[in-house]
């Protein structure tokens, strides 16, 4: 009887602990996350690979292009962010395929391809080791979201045990304009 | 007086065996049915009206009307022999990251043949990329059908929901996965005189 | 009893050998992993000699140039910006058939920087720019498609953009799957 009790309380007791090795093991995706570094708006932010300086950064209403010489306005019920920005690649020739803002709700925008006609576009850019390359990221979001915003700016669209930078925009050094048009020497 | 109890302890176990076999037996095959049942009959799909705000989970959806025309919303053309099948609506997208597969969310159930639908954002008539989170745009949902295909008066989309896992099975990753239908919608199809329309009006 | 003792021998000798099978399974595995991870990254690099043979053919640099100090044309680059195109020729000593696939030509200056070549569409862009007449040689990439036939070689063309500082000391390292995790390295002896 005791004998068969034991073997009970040893099966439960493995079983808990199981449970709780299950319940604190941090997931794959987690261990295997970006690695963050994080820094201000009027700074130079640097990981491991490469850094950021944020030029300008620049809010408006009407986002104006220019396709075939043609200008064309695009609008949004939200606002344009338009952040110029100088890169340094410190080993090896890179992209910089993931850009979004972090918005106040903690919601995540991926820069947009509704401003794809616009000049200078990192996106487009590859990073070179010894040459700054400057170049502007376009972003769409809902007003409420820019009062307190994030940059986040990665080699890869969703780095995975690669750098990934956090520049916390300052209020008081974004610009708000009517318009705002990008152009071949920034904004 | 040992025989008969030798034959029956066989007995005995012969019959709890034979017994197990048959439910187990049952229990696959109640099983079977009751998949094959669940998949012949889908549960009752909500129906909703046109300009009702459809949550779809990952999307919220109002549809609003259906047209047939002979182009793209953005003037190019359309794959000859096939004809464009236009539904304008507002989504929004309400996860908490850009995305850009709202084609999953719907589905026409009264046509066949019809291709992936291609959206533009009803604002600059352009292709409409990543649908940014809170904030809801008229859009069209366009689907080339071939020429051939018969329409029917009204056009039954079906909008389809999805499913969040905190952590997925594979890399415990939190991510959406395709859910099953959440409503059904009968929208007319109206007369927009961009092309001449064979219609079947039952 | 005897089958009771003999069974709790059997079940103490699978308790006992748990341990280092688990072990060997660990090891196996790792050394798999890293047996897959030599062949993604280049080790080991050597300077290519005379006559050696590597992926199937021979190589030589046929040339370098240096763009936008103004001394091979006439093109002024602002800042240290650098154009460097290079041309290696290959002559195959042997069928090359799929070894040259996953081709990976860089720049390195010996000083932990990399650079990977232009994309193709700016590349061949540049040529017709440098030259509207001759057409566009293929990369690297390209060319592992169509490799030369066993005696026959070609010529392969790349273009970096890199900061003028590193010129000096640039070479050209080279390597494909089937080679990984050994690359050659070129030296450009540019000025």
């Amino acid at each position: 009887m005791i004998r068969f009790l034991a073997t009970i309380i040893g099966i439960l007791t493995a079983a808990a602990l199981l449970q709780v090795f299950q319940a604190t093991t941090p997931g794959y995706a987690q261990l295997t996350g970006p690695i963050l570094t994080s820094g201000a708006q009027k700074d130079t932010v640097s990981s491991q690979t490469f850094s950021v300086r944020i030029d300008k950064a620049v809010q408006a209403k009407t986002l104006v292009l220019k396709r075939f010489s043609r200008t064309i306005e695009r609008q949004t019920q939200g606002t344009w962010l338009v952040v110029s920005a100088e890169l340094w690649a410190f080993q090896e020739t890179m992209p910089l395929a993931g850009a979004s803002i972090r918005g106040a709700s903690g919601r995540l925008y991926v820069q947009t391809h509704r401003a794809d006609a616009a000049p200078q576009l990192l996106s487009l850019k590859k990073v070179q080791p010894g040459l700054p390359t400057t170049g502007i990221l376009v972003f769409e979001l809902p007003e409420e979201e820019a009062t307190d915003m994030t940059l986040i700016l990665s080699k890869q669209a969703s780095p995975r045990l690669e750098d990934e930078v956090h520049v916390h925009l300052d209020r008081g050094m974004i610009e708000s304009r009517d318009k705002v048009e990008p152009g071949n020497g920034g904004i | 007086m040992k025989r008969p109890n030798v034959l029956n302890k066989a007995g005995k176990a012969a019959r709890a065996r034979v017994l197990a076999g048959i439910g187990g037996f049952l229990a696959a095959g109640l099983s079977l049915g009751l998949s094959i049942f669940e998949s012949r009959n889908p549960g009752e799909i909500a129906h909703a009206l046109p300009g009702t705000r459809i949550n779809a989970d990952r999307w919220g959806v109002t549809l609003h009307a259906a047209t047939v025309a002979t182009t793209m919303p953005n003037g190019s053309r359309l794959t000859p022999g096939k004809r464009a099948v236009v539904v304008n609506l507002t989504i929004e997208n309400l996860t908490s990251q850009s995305s850009n597969l709202y084609g999953e969310a719907l589905a026409l159930a009264n046509i066949t043949g019809a291709s992936r639908p291609q959206f533009f954002l009803d604002r600059d008539q352009e292709i409409l990329w990543d649908l940014q989170p809170a904030m809801p745009e008229e859009v069209s949902a366009v689907w080339e059908v071939p020429m051939t295909q018969a329409l029917l008066a009204s056009l039954d989309v079906t909008v389809i929901g999805a499913v969040f896992k905190r952590a997925d099975n594979l890399y415990a990753a939190p991510g959406w996965f395709t859910g099953s239908a959440v409503a059904q919608v009968d929208l007319p199809i109206a007369e927009n005189g961009t092309g001449a329309m064979t219609r079947d009006t039952r | 009893m005897v089958a009771s003792r003999r069974e709790a021998a059997r079940w103490w000798m699978a308790l006992i050998a748990l341990p280092p099978l688990l072990a060997t399974a660990l090891a196996v595995n790792g050394w798999r992993n890293i047996e897959e991870l030599s062949r993604r990254g280049e080790w080991q690099v050597q300077p290519v000699a005379a006559d050696q043979v590597f992926a199937g053919a021979g190589w030589r640099l046929e040339q370098a140039r240096l763009i936008g100090d103004g001394r091979d044309t006439k093109q002024i680059f602002p800042g240290q910006m650098r154009l460097v195109i290079i041309r290696l020729s290959a002559e195959a000593k042997r069928d090359i058939g799929e070894d040259w696939g996953q081709c990976q030509l860089r720049l390195t200056d010996g000083k932990g920087h990399d650079w990977t070549p232009l994309d193709v569409i700016l590349s061949s862009d540049l040529s017709r720019d440098l030259d509207p007449r001759a057409e566009p040689l293929p990369g690297c990439s390209i060319a592992s498609l169509h490799p030369p036939a066993k005696g026959e070689s070609m010529l392969i063309e790349e273009k970096f953009v890199l900061p003028a500082d590193a010129v000096p000391h640039l070479a050209v390292r080279l390597s494909f799957a089937s080679t990984r995790p050994h690359a050659i390295s070129i030296p450009l002896a540019l000025k």
